[in-house]
């Protein structure tokens, strides 16, 4: 063997040791920092004496380590994962936010966050990004300097569940629900009953008793839908049937090319969406 | 989507298996690809490979639970061929330096055809790689798996390029050694 078969073949090592070596080192802090942030303790040392009694320290946010997945880190319990949407990163600080304490995330150490008692759903971190939020013709991410900017993070809950709310109730789709792990979405038996019942996605026109209701109003990705008939996916068209509330469907297209297909061919139909309890109703 | 959801689109032959996964990894397979390549029109270009050659090989394949590795380690061999047919491309000469590199580690590199098979060769580098302490079993892979230069590394680590080299001179040394101890024959 060559060095270049070598090389090829480092290829094949585990793919926790990818994952590892590709998250993003955490900043070595300044050892001035450290000695500077000492001296400021001292002089404040005081103020907190006298306040110890009536103070309750935040609870210290915990972060992702490397290989576990996208940027988080878990603030007063909850596991807060960057999005997944191009349209997260802002230059200026959203609205409503204040900054509420430092937290590592992303790789980066000590980066500001800000919250809001309003939008507990969401979080920002002031931290390093290589795009603007801004995407091409075709979807693609544009990349950019590496700056920092605000950043948008959301609660595990939410982040990448397409839900639509009808008239309060809320369906998650069956393909984002998650019914294992430590947050479901639903209970496991729930989502196996939901699948035997109607799958995930059926072919061809509704079922019996589904009709159009209307076509959703977009909050937005990553938001919590609320109204009559919206959305956080986009504007879709919802089937409903007033004897069977619990579940609605989505009209949808998709493509397949199989081998016994000679070309593509186009299948249109419904996802199905399921009710569940959303744990930001209000 | 969770993993599982996209690989059963696959096995489904459902295109929507591409979309999701560019959705989901495109920006990451791009970023690998371009840190081989240093070319972002090129990374594209592997980038529809890869997909191209996921959609080939799942199934049989169902990477359920290692789809981004799966991925990632298609991405990575395409770049590594790009690289050596396009000879204009300067990182030619990089993956060549790279090469010299790691036949430091082999005990007697020769030109016949690799006498380790895939699975025995993945068995004893995640042997060797899972004795190495966290910090440099990264700096090692991320030289040589990523191929970063020294300088991105010592940027990354935030030490110095002159400690990079020592660290990854010692790691190959180390890797001779445990070769030769392990009787592999490479």
């Amino acid at each position: 063997m060559r060095g270049n078969e070598f090389l090829e073949k480092m290829g094949l090592i585990a793919p926790e040791y990818i994952e590892e070596a590709e998250a993003k080192q955490k900043r070595r802090k300044n050892p001035w920092l450290k000695w500077l942030a000492a001296a400021a303790c001292i002089c404040i040392l005081a103020g907190v004496v006298l306040s110890v009694d009536f103070y309750e320290p935040p609870q210290e946010p915990e972060t992702s380590a490397p290989g576990e997945g996208p940027p988080n880190f878990t603030e007063n319990g909850i596991k807060y994962f960057i999005s997944p949407y191009a349209d997260s990163v802002y230059k200026e600080l959203p609205e409503g936010f204040v900054y509420a304490g430092e937290t590592d995330a992303g790789g980066f150490e000590n980066c500001p966050y800000y919250i809001n008692p309003d939008m507990p759903e969401w979080v920002f971190v002031y931290h390093e990004v290589r795009t603007n939020g801004e995407v091409d013709s075709s979807g693609t991410i544009i990349p950019a300097e590496p700056h920092d900017a605000y950043v948008r993070y959301v609660d595990e809950r939410l982040r990448g569940k397409d839900l639509v709310c009808v008239s309060g109730d809320y369906y998650i789709s069956m393909w984002s629900a998650k019914p294992y792990g430590n947050n479901p979405d639903v209970s496991d038996e729930y989502y196996d009953e939901m699948e035997r019942k109607y799958g995930v996605r059926i072919e061809g026109e509704p079922p019996e008793g589904f009709v159009l209701m209307g076509t959703t109003e977009f909050s937005g990705h990553d938001t919590v839908p609320k109204g009559n008939l919206v959305s956080n996916e986009g504007e879709l068209e919802v089937y409903t049937n007033p004897d069977n509330p619990e579940i609605i469907y989505v009209s949808t297209f998709w493509h397949t090319h199989t081998a016994e297909e000679k070309t593509q061919t186009k299948h249109e139909g419904f996802n199905v969406y399921i009710k569940y309890d959303c744990p930001f109703a209000e | 989507m969770e993993d599982e959801k996209i690989v059963e689109l696959y096995f489904e032959r459902d295109e929507a298996a591409i979309e999701k996964t560019s959705e989901k990894y495109g920006k990451r397979l791009r970023a690998v690809s371009n840190g081989i390549v240093r070319d972002m029109e090129t990374a594209e270009e592997c980038e529809n490979d890869t997909y191209l050659e996921a959609w080939n090989i799942i199934p049989p394949n169902e990477p359920k639970t290692y789809l981004y590795a799966f991925l990632a380690r298609i991405i990575r061999n395409i770049s590594l061929n790009f690289c050596r047919k396009k000879t204009a491309l300067k990182r030619n000469a990089f993956v060549c330096e790279l090469s010299a590199e790691m036949e430091e580690c082999i005990p007697s590199p020769d030109d016949m055809n690799c006498r380790i098979d895939d699975m025995a060769f993945a068995e004893m580098m995640n042997k060797f790689l899972a004795e190495l302490d966290s910090e440099k079993r990264k700096i090692f892979v991320r030289r040589y798996w990523y191929m970063d230069s020294v300088a991105e590394i010592s940027e990354k680590f935030s030490i110095s390029e002159s400690k990079v080299k020592a660290v990854l001179f010692r790691i190959r040394k180390k890797l001779r050694e445990f070769l030769e101890k392990e009787g592999y024959t490479l």
